[in-house]
């Protein structure tokens, strides 16, 4: 935990920071074709596989600011593939607050990962869809109006844009988290740990 | 002899506004994935993926913004004709989806341009330039690098599973998302590990830990012609949002035809 990060933890954040993109992008766009009530719960469903690619990392490379490193590049990555604002500045703060709050001073082990890898993707449903969706209501109902969609259709989505719903993502996203880590730590002691590519406390 | 070689480096293979500095080329890459979201016109989308497509022509790349227009053209066909010709459950899909494909497609269109025209030597000395500190340029180079890679190693993982009989089709992907996960993902993170280490081999020979000022093969410099194409893009692609809060840029594309 003493040691600052060496090139080598940088090129292992890119290539799994990589793979976690891939991961997203191909849910994101399988669940909005399957309809509006799918597409917001992306964030969630993301973070189920996503929970094993950052478990590893965690166990392979247990620095500080491994979070901080991850939120920033893929901040950066949907910042360039026209993401709206929310979604890199959720990414960097949940990164930042998993590092020092949640992790801080201690050593990263099995708990302080699960925990840290919950609020993280709470953040990353933040992003995602929760602050777009209660910002920008209007527009997306100007938007849909404009494209002739059928009267009922909005009425759905802003049914599930309204009332509870935000918090109700929120959970989603924390749960989805909470299930992604749990899932990865049973991966990483199934496959990783066995082969001796990586140790855990 | 020393002379050729030296040629045969400096010899680039694309010209015109693919030689434009890396920084200025991301700067318009963020510009209109802003832009795209704010546009709700059907012309005004038209003329942005117009404007796309000048630049990428501008950048040795015309076949590829000839593609894209045309992709753009036949997306927003389909949508229009589905708008007039009610299939129950395809309208619907499309009214969504088809619109959130014409606002992605210029900046898939520009952002691979982007990644394809601009040597990596070049991108690690223009954001060493913006400040940017070690550990986000190296690993936001590596993610670059690895990106087209993970689609071979994913071919290579497919290929192994039929080798051994595991039989793997698109449907039972969706079925059985655990098993995906442990079949595919698995062998994709402990590629990734061997990945890793030699990649740092390789970084390393070439003086990727170097932290001092780096330079480049080709000259690097935010000069006249970058602030001059900054300029006029983001004027530009102002004039098109202007145009999108007038009538002129609501106009639907195909009504008239119809």
């Amino acid at each position: 935990m003493k040691k600052k990060m060496t090139v080598k933890d940088y090129i292992l954040i890119g290539v799994l920071t990589a793979v976690m993109w891939i991961i997203n992008m191909g849910i994101s766009m399988v669940m909005s074709i399957a309809g509006p009530v799918t597409n917001v719960f992306y964030p969630a469903v993301v973070a189920i596989p996503n929970g094993i690619v950052m478990m590893l990392l965690l166990a392979k490379s247990p620095r500080k600011g491994i979070f901080t490193a991850v939120g920033v590049l893929q901040g950066l990555l949907f910042l360039l593939m026209g993401g709206f604002w929310t979604l890199p500045v959720g990414l960097i703060l949940g990164g930042l607050i998993c590092d020092f709050l949640i992790i801080g001073s201690h050593e990263v082990n099995r708990k302080n990962m699960l925990v840290s890898y919950t609020v993280f993707s709470g953040f990353l449903a933040l992003g995602a869809i929760v602050l777009p969706l209660t910002l920008l209501k209007q527009a997306y109902v100007d938007i849909m109006l404009k494209n002739g969609l059928p009267q009922a259709y909005i009425d759905g989505m802003l049914s599930v844009s309204s009332g509870i719903m935000p918090v109700v993502l929120l959970a989603a996203g924390l749960a989805g988290g909470l299930l992604g880590g749990w899932l990865g730590q049973k991966a990483l002691k199934k496959h990783f740990v066995k082969a001796g590519l990586v140790s855990v406390q | 002899m020393e002379e050729q070689i030296k040629q045969n480096l400096m010899r680039q293979a694309y010209n015109g506004t693919a030689c434009l500095d890396p920084r200025c080329k991301l700067f318009l890459l963020i510009a209109v994935g802003i832009i795209s979201f704010l546009l709700t016109g059907g012309l005004s989308g038209f003329l942005l993926i117009l404007s796309v497509g000048v630049v990428l022509a501008f950048g040795s790349a015309g076949r590829s913004a000839f593609k894209g227009i045309l992709g753009f053209i036949m997306v927003s066909l389909l949508n229009t004709l589905l708008r007039y010709v009610r299939v129950p459950f395809l309208s619907i899909l499309m009214g969504v989806f088809g619109v959130t494909v014409l606002k992605m497609i210029p900046i898939f269109l520009l952002a691979s341009w982007v990644l394809r025209t601009t040597p990596m030597d070049d991108l690690i000395v223009a954001l060493q330039r913006l400040k940017l500190p070690q550990s986000v340029i190296v690993p936001l180079i590596v993610v670059f690098r690895y990106i087209p890679t993970l689609k071979i190693e994913y071919r290579t993982i497919r290929g192994t599973m039929e080798i051994r009989g595991i039989c793997d089709t698109r449907w039972r992907r969706l079925l059985h998302p655990i098993k995906t996960v442990e079949y595919i993902l698995i062998p994709l993170l402990m590629r990734c590990l061997k990945v890793t280490d030699e990649l740092t081999a390789s970084g390393a020979t070439r003086g990727i830990e170097n932290t001092g000022k780096r330079y480049a093969l080709h000259l690097v410099h935010f000069g006249t012609a970058e602030w001059l194409c900054s300029l006029a893009g983001i004027s530009v692609l102002l004039l098109l949002l202007c145009l999108d809060q007038t009538g002129i840029g609501q106009l639907s594309l195909w009504r008239v035809m119809l």
